[in-house]
């Protein structure tokens, strides 16, 4: 039944991974001239939202069209009118397209792995290269596990929307959205309390390189002793207290007389930051997190198609 | 031949589409190794009963026995004994024959790959031919080897010869009859090819204004009606006994078709024998012509099943 579920969607899989090819050779290109000639070119800020979204774009096209494209051209009730019920029969569909899926969004992030790698090169990093710090959302999104974790989410959701929708086309349109909402919920909201924070103080206005080669979550002046904004306050607070301030009000302020400052102001600079250390944990977290949203849709999925009936 | 558990028993079976009824109150019984035809107007629910017996469909009421097993919680069992083929005859276009035929191999346990092949051969449509690219009559038949194939001792067929030119269609009841000779198929079909119908049926279901008119063995149906022929004017008094069907006024001639269990015996009425076909057509018309009370709902029972089906389906 492998071949079965296979042959059926053949034609999208082949799509999508002549899609991944020739993404692949755009890839290999530039990231070679561009890395040898220490200069960012041939992309432009809109190419690269482009690869941001491309795990959506390939799971939901292989997902949308799992029980939609059947049910919209009717072989749903060729194949669920065969000797099999329509839970297997969904399973091995299942089966075959979460391995593609797989397969794809592995060898897109080996390929993504390797492209940001090569276009990290500090000469570049002002005028559109990534910074080389692989924990920092522009990197992060495209590497590792979440590559595989995303492209999976959209899987199913493409598979669920489809088989509430039963139009691929519409539920291919109507999930696109929604992942782009997922991701940024994720990355906006979420990533910041999968993983505890390190934290870096300073009576001085100015990070460690440890906190620059970081990904910086929060940074703010607060009162001595405290790592985190008082009760009632957010990040965006600042305690700019008037000794502190009229202390510090004077031109050519050394940073032995800044500091100084802050001590008899009791306050003090607090940075809390994602460090590079963290990668992995935090790969491994978001990840798991997409995938039970993933599998809790295939959930549903299952039980609308056991109900299925005319 | 046939043992006494029916092939297909329904009790009370009826489906309910969102505001109007496909199907009602449908309760008959279909004795083992018959073909029944199944006949009604459009819209007279015969697909959805079809649907029903091959469980792609649930019933909103009533219980559904196909070959001893429920098709919704037995499906599997039931599915691997019984074959359906939908009026639509959905297939993969874009699979080649012979990949259709390993699909085919790969969902059934049972499965008849030589009787296939070659059935199609005599049918001369080439196992390398992508489906898409054969005309609607061989589509047709490439979607009925696949029911034959799985050597079903249930086959419900939802309108088999409706695509088929007439060498196609006699071509089909022979295929027909022979499965019903070797492997003592069950047939269930639906058609409104009256003519060709009754000349390899021996049972007759006929559906109209989503209910059962009439379900029997067709000797008994043709037993049972009278074409009664008189002077115009005479149509309103039936002989006792006798319910009338239809009635038709051509000229001063006054035609009915009645059904009666007692022999017909009035000097005012020339008692004819219908055939299969004028029976037919009288419940048909008999349809039509409570239709038009009926237009405004069914016209809206048509457009909801529509709508499920393109939703759904």
């Amino acid at each position: 039944m492998t071949w079965a579920a296979w042959r059926v969607q053949r034609s999208m899989i082949l799509a999508a991974t002549a899609v991944v090819a020739v993404l692949a050779l755009w890839l290999v290109a530039t990231g070679l001239v561009m890395g040898h000639s220490q200069t960012w070119k041939y992309w432009t800020d809109g190419d690269v939202y482009l690869l941001y979204a491309l795990p959506g774009v390939l799971g939901l096209a292989l997902g949308s069209p799992l029980i939609a494209g059947e049910s919209s051209l009717g072989t749903d009730r060729l194949a669920t009118t065969q000797s099999v019920t329509r839970t297997r029969w969904l399973a091995f569909k299942l089966l075959v397209g979460g391995s593609v899926t797989i397969g794809i969004a592995a060898a897109l992030t080996l390929l993504l792995e390797w492209w940001t790698g090569a276009v990290s090169v500090p000469a570049m990093s002002n005028s559109g290269g990534f910074s080389g710090v692989r924990i920092q959302p522009a990197a992060f999104d495209l590497t590792g596990l979440v590559v595989v974790g995303y492209t999976l989410f959209a899987f199913c959701l493409g598979t669920a929307l489809g088989t509430v929708i039963r139009k691929p086309g519409w539920a291919f349109a109507v999930g696109l959205p929604l992942f782009a909402a997922a991701r940024l919920g994720a990355q906006e909201w979420l990533r910041l309390h999968l993983v505890a924070p390190a934290i870096f103080t300073s009576l001085v206005e100015r990070a460690s390189s440890a906190v620059t080669n970081s990904w910086l979550l929060h940074f703010t002046l607060l009162p001595a002793g405290r790592t985190s904004p008082p009760p009632g306050k957010t990040w965006g607070w600042w305690d700019w207290n008037k000794s502190y301030t009229t202390c510090t009000n004077q031109p050519n302020l050394t940073n032995a007389e800044d500091a100084h400052c802050a001590v008899l102001a009791h306050v003090h600079f607090v940075f809390q930051y994602q460090p590079e250390s963290h990668y992995w944990a935090l790969q491994g977290v978001e990840t798991a997190i997409f995938l039970g949203l993933g599998l809790l849709l295939l959930g549903l999925t299952v039980i609308k198609v056991k109900r299925w009936r005319i | 031949m046939s043992t006494p558990e029916p092939a297909v028993e329904t009790m009370g079976l009826g489906k309910r589409y969102r505001r109007t009824w496909g199907l009602q109150d449908c309760s008959f019984a279909l004795p083992q190794g018959r073909v029944a035809a199944l006949v009604g107007p459009n819209g007279a629910g015969k697909s959805t009963l079809l649907r029903m017996l091959a469980g792609i469909s649930t019933p909103s009421t009533g219980t559904i026995n196909v070959l001893g097993l429920s098709p919704r919680t037995q499906s599997f069992e039931a599915l691997s004994r019984m074959a359906y083929l939908d009026q639509d005859r959905p297939l993969y276009k874009d699979f080649r024959v012979e990949e259709i035929l390993r699909f085919g191999r790969e969902l059934n346990p049972r499965w008849d790959g030589a009787r296939a092949r070659r059935h199609l051969e005599e049918l001369r449509i080439p196992l390398e031919s992508r489906i898409g690219k054969l005309s609607g009559g061989q589509q047709a038949q490439v979607a009925l080897t696949m029911c034959l194939a799985k050597r079903p001792e249930l086959l419900l067929l939802d309108e088999p010869v409706a695509a088929l030119d007439p060498l196609a269609r006699e071509n089909l009841m022979q295929i027909l009859l022979e499965s019903v000779e070797d492997d003592g198929t069950t047939v269930l079909l639906s058609s409104h090819a009256v003519a060709d119908l009754a000349t390899i049926c021996d049972y007759v279901i006929i559906l109209s204004s989503s209910r059962v008119q009439f379900a029997g063995e067709l000797d008994h149906v043709l037993g049972v009606h009278r074409l009664l022929v008189g002077p115009m004017g005479t149509e309103s008094a039936a002989p006792a006994g006798a319910t009338i069907i239809s009635a038709v006024t051509a000229g001063r001639q006054s035609t009915m078709l009645v059904r009666s269990e007692q022999p017909i015996i009035d000097p005012a009425w020339e008692v004819l024998e219908p055939t299969l076909e004028e029976i037919v057509l009288a419940y048909l018309r008999a349809d039509a012509s409570s239709a038009n009370v009926r237009s405004e709902s069914s016209r809206r029972m048509r457009r909801a099943k529509r709508n499920d089906i393109s939703v759904v389906q």
